[in-house]
């Protein structure tokens, strides 16, 4: 069973790899490939978190959006979730600070 | 998202209470839930936007992540059309009307006819209905340049036609074709006549040589300003232009009946009202086999309109009023009036310019006539221009 758990994570590992090395061979953005986070800021009044995997904090100061690998910590007044779906979380409010843990 | 889009689809306020309403937050979106409005209002408590339909997976939602959820308001369309259910005769009218009118403005029901000028509007609406183009006709069938073109063909004064549809209306705008004012003299070269035996009074001479002075007496047919002007050394021909001003006498007879019919009224008095619906007539009340030979007729049409738009349904009231005739002998003096007046209109008619100046007449009463014997003075303008060469035919005014 052990085995078999260790063999499919050297699989799901020689994926990434492989994909990770044709991205930067054929000059491919790495948010098309994988799930890399993408932070758009409008301004200081909108946030665009792309390909999040969900919110773990959820304040009118701070909102917290968890991605791969971390989080990002937006810090500002009035903040609020304008709009989310599975990919797309849209923070609205005046933005002081966007930090990437 | 567009608000009018939310509301046709249904939308629901929901409020989620919870420990963790993050948790119930990435549920929905790993769901593919679609919300919006997220409202923070303390820490435990969140309001957003969702759509109706997802209320059943909502509760499910907020079970599996120990929250609850309260549904605060609903609005859509679906909800405002729910009392609707318990009317389906209203909602089928309601449906009938809204297609009845989508099937109705396919026909033309009203034409209106605006121009400017002397062409009545009833001409134009005899050539419309010769090209098919009347109440009823089918909208999708009218050309409006094709009409155009062909009203012009027929309406030779037309100068411009324009035709428009809106739903059920057919507005036809036409303007008329005025001629040109004629500036120039009917001839190049012409003679001042004499219309009239007379005696010259005044004259007032602009082009041409004159032949003729005050008090001359002259002859119908003579030529009073020659379209020739002698300069000693040559002629010019030139068209005569004068107005000249002549003491003439008219002599004629004009006659009356000694007895005539009076109308007098009866006092019967009856009443038909007709109910015209575009080109039908339904007769609502009265006779329609009233003797109309001896009843004089007025009619009255109310029509239906609503600000300036006129239906085709109009209410005709027809009365009838019955008189009889009554053989009445009209007295000299008032035959001797009626007489002169007619005396005095023809003679005007006959005049081109001028004045009667005096009248004299003898009434004779024969074989049950009036007759009177009427002879005129009068001032008159007897200048009439000829081309030269032409002889003067006379006035067929007689």
């Amino acid at each position: 069973m052990h085995r078999r758990i260790d063999c499919f994570r050297q699989v799901r590992k020689m994926k990434k790899d492989i994909s990770g090395m044709v991205g930067d061979k054929l000059s491919i953005p790495a948010e098309t490939l994988g799930e890399v986070p993408v932070v758009l800021l409008r301004g200081k009044r909108s946030v665009n978190i792309e390909n999040h995997r969900g919110i773990t904090e959820y304040k009118d100061t701070t909102v917290t959006v968890a991605v791969k690998r971390g989080s990002v910590r937006v810090t500002g007044n009035a903040l609020c979730i304008a709009r989310m779906t599975r990919k797309n979380v849209e923070i609205r409010g005046t933005v002081r600070m966007i930090e990437l843990e | 998202m567009n608000p009018v889009v939310r509301f046709l689809r249904g939308e629901m306020r929901v409020r989620v209470t919870g420990a963790c309403v993050e948790d119930f937050l990435n549920l929905l979106s790993q769901a593919e839930i679609e919300f919006w409005d997220i409202e923070r209002r303390d820490e435990l408590h969140i309001d957003l936007s969702m759509r109706r339909k997802e209320k059943k997976r909502l509760k499910d939602i907020a079970f599996r992540c120990f929250c609850t959820a309260e549904i605060l308001s609903e609005r859509g369309a679906a909800l405002l059309l729910r009392p609707l259910r318990r009317r389906p005769v209203l909602v089928l009218g309601t449906a009938l009307v809204i297609a009845l009118s989508f099937f109705l403005q396919s026909f033309v029901w009203v034409i209106s006819v605006e121009g400017e000028g002397a062409i009545h509007a009833k001409t134009i609406l005899r050539e419309l209905e010769r090209l098919d183009i009347r109440f009823g006709s089918r909208a999708a069938s009218i050309d409006p340049q094709l009409t155009k073109m062909q009203m012009l063909n027929a309406v030779p004064e037309l100068s411009w036609l324009s035709v428009k549809r809106t739903g059920g209306k057919l507005t036809v705008l036409y303007t008329e074709r005025f001629p040109e004012p004629v500036e120039r003299l009917p001839y190049r070269t012409g003679s001042i006549i004499a219309a009239r035996d007379g005696i010259i009074t005044d004259y007032n001479i602009l082009e041409g040589m004159r032949l003729c002075k005050r008090g001359d007496a002259v002859k119908e047919g003579q030529i009073l300003v020659s379209g020739y002007e002698d300069y000693g050394l040559y002629l010019r021909a030139v068209c005569a232009e004068a107005e000249i001003y002549a003491q003439t006498w008219h002599t004629g007879t004009v006659v009356t009946p000694a007895n005539v019919s009076e109308k007098r009224y009866t006092g019967r008095e009856w009443t038909q009202v007709t109910l015209l619906l575009g080109r039908k007539r339904i007769n609502l009340c009265g006779n329609s086999g009233i003797f109309t030979d001896s009843c004089d007729k007025m009619i009255t049409v109310k029509k239906l309109a609503v600000a300036e738009y006129e239906f085709p349904v109009s209410i005709e009231t027809a009365t009838y009023r019955e008189y009889e005739c009554v053989p009445r002998s009209v007295q000299e003096d008032a035959a001797q009036e009626l007489l002169n007046t007619a005396w005095l209109r023809l003679v005007r008619s006959q005049m081109v310019a001028g004045t009667v100046e005096k009248t004299d007449g003898s009434l004779l009463n024969d074989g049950g006539l009036y007759i009177l014997h009427a002879q005129s003075t009068c001032n008159e303008m007897i200048a009439r221009l000829v081309p030269i060469g032409e002889p003067y035919k006379g006035e067929n005014n007689e």
